[in-house]
């Protein structure tokens, strides 16, 4: 097919130049390079946090030394160098917190600027309250006064760790144990910051809260932990979205995400990921190694997943709920999109536990160039879950003949009265669609740009109204006239 | 005092010394040298444990408390043999018999018609005639499948057919595998080699029966090989006793043009595995496979299939459904391989279950491996029970609830086996459905 050779061609075109790959020019505070208990003192203190946090990060860290590295997943890349790692970098003036964004350093906001999240411009506009993490320290914190009035934490980790020890005691490390798996463990003992959110009970959060993380200077792994409780009878809708800069040696994530939703409580956690892919030959790049699971506890919970995923170059990511409380609800929509050398093994874990639970999934997975992309799902329903109910669906979606689809979901069934359903299918566009599209006068990248569009569409809908506008540039970028 | 553990492979190495003597083809040597690499590769590599990703969910701890010695041959038939003989017999069928008894080829119960061009021969008859014949059916290294490696160091016998080009069997082939009460606490294993020349075509009807309270293990493997234009019809029956373990695994592959169609119908075993593996290793190849497991009171089924699409334009379509009963557990695990260059695939599966108790399980894995693009490929996987609003709609009309469950069960094991040509197959595969809803399997 013609359309095929002009697809790889505007493939590499579009992916040949990442369009957020600059390093931003700021001096760094560093711990040594490599991992110890010393590194993790040094964290620790640099946190001023307090003591039963230490001691639970060196735990963790004592877990991990007898851990080894999965390699289950269908993924082929260079396992990290744990010692080669700087596992603490935060920007100079982080010792001295700007109390406003006057005061943050100028080089960061150009940055910010650079990425088309001007500070200033959400908080006026959108009214989004944006908790910026470069690299490892919360910079900046804007509409901390209007959630305040609600009774809405909304903090970084570290801080929670000082304020709310009782909440941070209670929950950290209660949906994702520490030792849980190998890059839980390793997050565990060397998480430098994230984001702590309460809701308290029946507030319905006034805003959408949004993280965006960026990792900068070289070699610095980063390592987020984030804690979201929502109490009885609360909603809130958290964002997240990152970029990070052209680099050439593959940069570590493995964050931590837990949720806790408790009785008629619903989190809906949206995520654009966007990191350095690597180049077209597959060098450099983000390796993003990510536990994400929520923890449905009270009857009638619900938590909400979307994820859309265009960038690392490998990506190891099952967002999870636990269906605890009866009549509690799962999601998960995902669209996740391969190109040049990148390859993502992703997918959910469903565990129906409480009667009358149900979930819903929906995996729309991309494959272009040489990238091989993985659904892998489990869906397990336990001897007491009455009248479960799970609808699963993925999609796989070729373009050219030297990537791969794959999908590899578990169905576990201990109860009569569960109702689950799977269904794959794996195709290339069809060529009476995009012909259609042409002879209507469309040319072959707007076709294709439409029927990809189409194709992720029941996973975008999801997404919330500010992140939408950002996805579908993201999907403009990596997919408007890459597929045929 | 402490249990031995036999799951040790050095169980089996043991075994190994003790009975090499006595195996057929001890005096041929590529056979010897065969046997022992396969043992020590076998103990290398040990038995899966769930760990191993195709082991997941088999729990071959049942293995831990028996040794599993080899059987002996048992040349006396009885009652009971006749008996079993009888039940695994399909009315109107009236080709080749060839009958094992606990895994040695039995001369009195077969009938092998001789028929221009076909070649159906016991493996041990085989090696003893012409061993160099023999062993082109093997590879001279070991496997990287540890099972068939113990397959290999210890099978006793097997059958060989090997059909000229341009053969048309209108009979089909019956191999009817017997375990008997002597195989208690014993390992029956056996190694066939089936080729169908081109344009040739044949069907063949396999059962594997043995009477209930008998731990053997009764391992099969067989290779098939369907040449260009070929057509080769499976219909296995799997009716162990209910302390058996049964395994039988199926490597295929097809040739341009081949068509392979595998029919199974699991109801017996303590732990019953089957895995086909089909290789569509030339254009236009065709396989279908279907089957269905019935599991209750202990009966752990577990279905293995594994389709390679090398090449372009093939078809493979795969039914599979698992009916779970008191006590019944269930796997299916069907992994579709599309190779880089295996470009207009079409490939279909489909597995649903039915649980039809409390106390039941069923596990399903559809896998898609795909490195093509041109291609459609589809999995489709449902747990559930029977539908109450159908189930209600014949009450209404006067149907009792046990009937009217039965009714339903059995239309939705018959979907498996609505295409079959063979009558008395057909019949005997809803038979034994029916017989196992009634609970007189």
């Amino acid at each position: 097919m013609a359309s095929t050779l002009e697809t790889r061609q505007a493939v590499e075109e579009v992916s040949g130049d990442y369009k957020y790959g600059f390093v931003t020019d700021i001096e760094m505070v560093k711990a040594p390079k490599g991992l110890s208990e010393d590194v993790i003192r040094f964290i620790s203190a640099k946190k001023e946090e307090p003591e039963w946090l230490l001691d639970w990060r060196l735990k963790a860290y004592q877990k991990w030394l007898k851990m080894e590295e999965p390699d289950w997943a269908l993924l082929d890349y260079v396992k990290p160098d744990f010692q080669d790692i700087y596992y603490y970098a935060a920007p100079k003036s982080a010792d001295d917190r700007p109390k406003s964004l006057d005061e943050v350093d100028p080089e960061l906001l150009r940055t910010y600027e650079k990425l088309g999240i001007s500070l200033q411009e959400q908080e006026v506009l959108s009214g989004v309250a944006v908790d910026i993490v470069f690299d490892s320290v919360s910079v900046a914190t804007t509409f901390r006064e209007t959630l305040k009035k609600k009774g809405v934490i909304f903090c970084s980790i570290s801080e929670a760790a000082r304020d709310y020890p009782e909440i941070m005691k209670k929950y950290l490390g209660s949906v994702v144990p520490m030792a849980d798996n190998f890059y839980a463990a390793l997050n565990s003992a060397v998480f430098t910051d994230g984001t702590f959110v309460y809701i308290p009970k029946g507030v319905r959060c006034p805003m959408e809260l949004s993280t965006y993380f960026r990792i900068n200077e070289a070699n610095t792994g980063q390592f987020e932990r984030t804690l979201i409780i929502a109490d009885d009878e609360s909603y809130v809708s958290y964002l997240e979205g990152c970029t990070a800069p052209m680099r050439d040696e593959n940069q570590l994530h493995a964050a931590v995400v837990e949720l806790v939703v408790l009785e008629n409580a619903e989190i809906k956690y949206s995520t654009v990921q966007n990191w350095y892919p690597g180049d077209k030959d597959g060098k450099g790049g983000i390796y993003n190694f990510v536990t994400k699971r929520a923890a449905c506890r009270g009857e009638n919970s619900k938590v909400s997943w979307t994820q859309v995923e265009t960038g690392s170059a490998v990506t190891w990511k099952y967002p999870s709920c636990i269906l605890q409380g009866d009549g509690s609800v799962g999601e998960f929509y995902s669209v996740a999109i391969t190109n040049n050398y990148q390859q993502a093994d992703t997918g959910t874990k469903m565990i129906h536990i409480g009667k009358n639970t149900s979930s819903t999934i929906i995996s729309k997975g991309i494959s272009a160039g040489k990238a091989q992309n993985v659904y892998r799902g489990l869906v397990k329903v336990l001897p007491n879950a009455e009248n479960t109910r799970n609808f699963t669906q993925c999609d796989s979606l070729l373009i050219g003949d030297e990537c791969g689809a794959h999908t590899v979901p578990y169905i576990e069934a201990k109860n009569p009265t569960a109702q689950l359903e799977h269904e794959a299918t794996t195709s290339k566009i069809s060529d009476e669609q995009l012909f259609y599209c042409l002879q209507r006068g469309l040319d072959v990248e707007d076709s294709v740009a439409l029927i990809v569009n189409g194709f992720c569409k029941e996973v975008m809908m999801q997404l919330p109204m500010e992140f939408a506008v950002e996805a579908q540039k993201l999907l403009g970028i990596s997919l408007e006239g890459s597929v045929g | 005092m402490t249990l031995k553990n036999y799951f040790d492979s050095e169980n089996y190495k043991t075994n190994f010394e003790l009975t090499r003597a006595t195996l057929p083809g001890q005096d041929v040597t590529w056979l010897s040298a065969l046997r022992e690499k396969s043992i020590s590769k076998f103990a290398q590599m040990g038995l899966p444990g769930p760990k191993v990703e195709e082991w997941k969910y088999s729990n071959l701890n049942v293995l831990n408390s028996t040794s599993y010695e080899t059987t002996n041959e048992n040349c006396d038939s009885d009652e009971q043999t006749d008996k079993l003989l009888d039940q695994a017999n399909i009315e109107n069928i009236n080709g080749s018999k060839v009958v094992f008894v606990d895994g040695y080829y039995s001369d009195k119960l077969s009938n092998i018609r001789s028929h221009n061009g076909v070649s159906l021969i016991s493996l041990r008859e085989l090696l003893k005639t012409n061993p160099g014949n023999a062993e082109k059916f093997f590879k001279t290294t070991p496997d990287e499948n540890s099972l068939r490696n113990l397959n290999v160091a210890f099978m006793t016998d097997g059958f060989v057919l090997d059909i000229d080009d341009n053969v048309k069997l209108a009979e089909p082939i019956q191999v009817v595998h017997i375990s008997t009460k002597s195989s208690d606490t014993k390992a029956l294993r056996q190694n066939n080699y089936i080729r169908i020349g081109a344009r040739a075509s044949t069907q063949i009807i396999e059962s594997f029966i043995g009477p209930d309270h008998i731990n053997s293990w009764s391992h099969n493997v067989s290779k098939v090989v369907v040449e260009e234009k070929a057509s080769l019809e499976v219909y296995q029956f799997q009716l162990e006793g209910d302390e058996t373990i049964h395994m039988n695994e199926c490597v295929v592959e097809t040739a341009t043009d081949a068509h392979f169609r595998h029919y199974s119908l699991n109801v017996g075993g303590k732990l019953s595995r089957t895995e086909v593996k089909p290789t569509l290793s030339g254009r236009h190849g065709q396989v279908e496979l279907r089957g269905a497991f019935l599991g209750r009171n202990g009966n752990s089924h577990d279905v293995f299939t594994h389709m390679k699409h090398m090449v372009p334009q093939c078809n493979s379509d795969q039914i599979y459904r698992g009916v779970l009963d008191r006590g019944g557990k269930s796997a299916f695990q069907g992994k579709v391989l599309v190779a880089k260059d295996a470009q207009l695939t079409n490939a279909d599966q489909s597995n649903k279950n039915l649980l039809l108790d409390r106390n039941a399980e069923a596990n399903s894995k559809p896998e898609l491996l795909i490195y093509a693009d041109d291609v459609k490929c589809s999995h489709g996987a449902t747990v559930g029970e029977l539908d109450q609003e159908a189930l209600f709609y014949m009450k209404s009309r006067g149907l009792e609830t046990s009937a009217a469950k039965a009714l339903m069960v059995e239309a939705f094991v018959a979907e498996v086996y609505q295409e079959i040509e063979l009558g008395p197959v057909k019949e005997k595969y809803l038979s034994v459905a029916r017989q196992w809803l009634e609970g007189k399997d």
